[in-house]
């Protein structure tokens, strides 16, 4: 199989452990207050962590939208 | 004013003097019984990724040789400390019994991407169907690309399974609920097998040229504490 995507978004593993860190701590672990903090209702946390990612890479570097390049031919 | 709460660890086991929490605040131990939680007193905190990474710090702090912690979920807070207790009380015995079943344990996470855009079907929510034969069409097209997926999904679940099994406590597998997530998968790994089971794992990528699989951890054990 093969992509016809012809941008690849990607991101650094400090940036993939973040996400994945998110993933855990938002989504999973015991709850014993009989509330969670967010209701995801069937979203999948890694994008809530990628923004979370972006958002923070956005605000070190000044820049702004998705991170993204090109592979190479 | 409010209690924050970290993680389940047993009775008797201090943190560290100098660890800091959220708000930097400091983190104590509060006994239950036969075991305990590490906690901070504060105010209910916000969500942010800061916060996030703190919540993971105070719990991995609390991961030794002998012991690992149950980690709760973040936001884990109560206005009364006696009600916490209370609730945790309750489950006490179970808590117990998971850090017993955890000791010596840590969690590490396979995620395989399918990289391939969907074939066939229009996306059905992305679709502007010119009736509703065609809306009915378009779903049950979806429908059978997903039953496929997740056909092919547990095949290949079954498989890494056989390959890890020798090194894996317990297994967890998670829902795919994107569409390039093709295998989300947890496993309970005791320490003397992290070295073997990274190997094996990087074995598993081999196997499977046209997905991408992503090994993270060690970590404590999220998806097994719930």
């Amino acid at each position: 199989m093969s992509s016809n995507n012809p941008t690849e978004y990607v991101l650094a593993d400090a940036d993939l452990h973040l996400v994945e860190l998110v993933n855990r701590v938002l989504d999973r672990g015991a709850v014993i207050t009989g509330e969670v903090t967010i209701s995801v209702a069937g979203v999948d946390l890694i994008f809530l962590g990628l923004q979370l990612v972006i958002s923070a890479a956005e605000s070190a570097t000044g820049r702004h939208g998705l991170m993204r390049r090109t592979p190479p031919a | 004013m409010g209690i924050y709460a970290y993680c389940v660890v047993p009775a008797g086991h201090e943190s560290p003097a100098d660890l800091r929490g959220l708000s930097d605040a400091d983190v104590e131990l509060a006994a239950v019984g036969e075991i305990a939680l590490w906690v901070s007193r504060i105010a209910k905190p916000e969500v942010n990724a800061e916060a996030v990474q703190q919540h993971n710090a105070v719990v991995e702090a609390a991961v030794t040789q002998e012991v690992t912690p149950v980690p709760l979920r973040f936001g884990q807070w109560m206005e009364d400390e006696a009600a916490m207790v209370m609730a945790m009380q309750e489950k006490a015995e179970a808590y117990a019994t998971r850090l017993h079943e955890f000791a010596g344990c840590l969690e590490f996470g396979l995620r395989l991407l399918d990289p391939a855009e969907p074939q066939g079907a229009r996306p059905v929510q992305e679709s502007t169907p010119a009736s509703g034969l065609e809306y009915m069409r378009s779903l049950q097209e979806s429908s059978r690309l997903a039953d496929r997926k997740r056909g092919e999904a547990e095949q290949v679940r079954a498989r890494i399974t056989e390959l890890l099994r020798e090194f894996i406590r317990e297994e967890r597998q998670e829902e795919a609920r994107t569409p390039h997530a093709f295998l989300t998968m947890s496993h309970l790994v005791a320490r003397e097998h992290f070295d073997a089971y990274r190997e094996r794992a990087r074995q598993i990528r081999e196997l499977y040229p046209e997905l991408r699989l992503l090994l993270s951890g060690p970590w404590a054990p999220y998806s097994f504490a719930g």
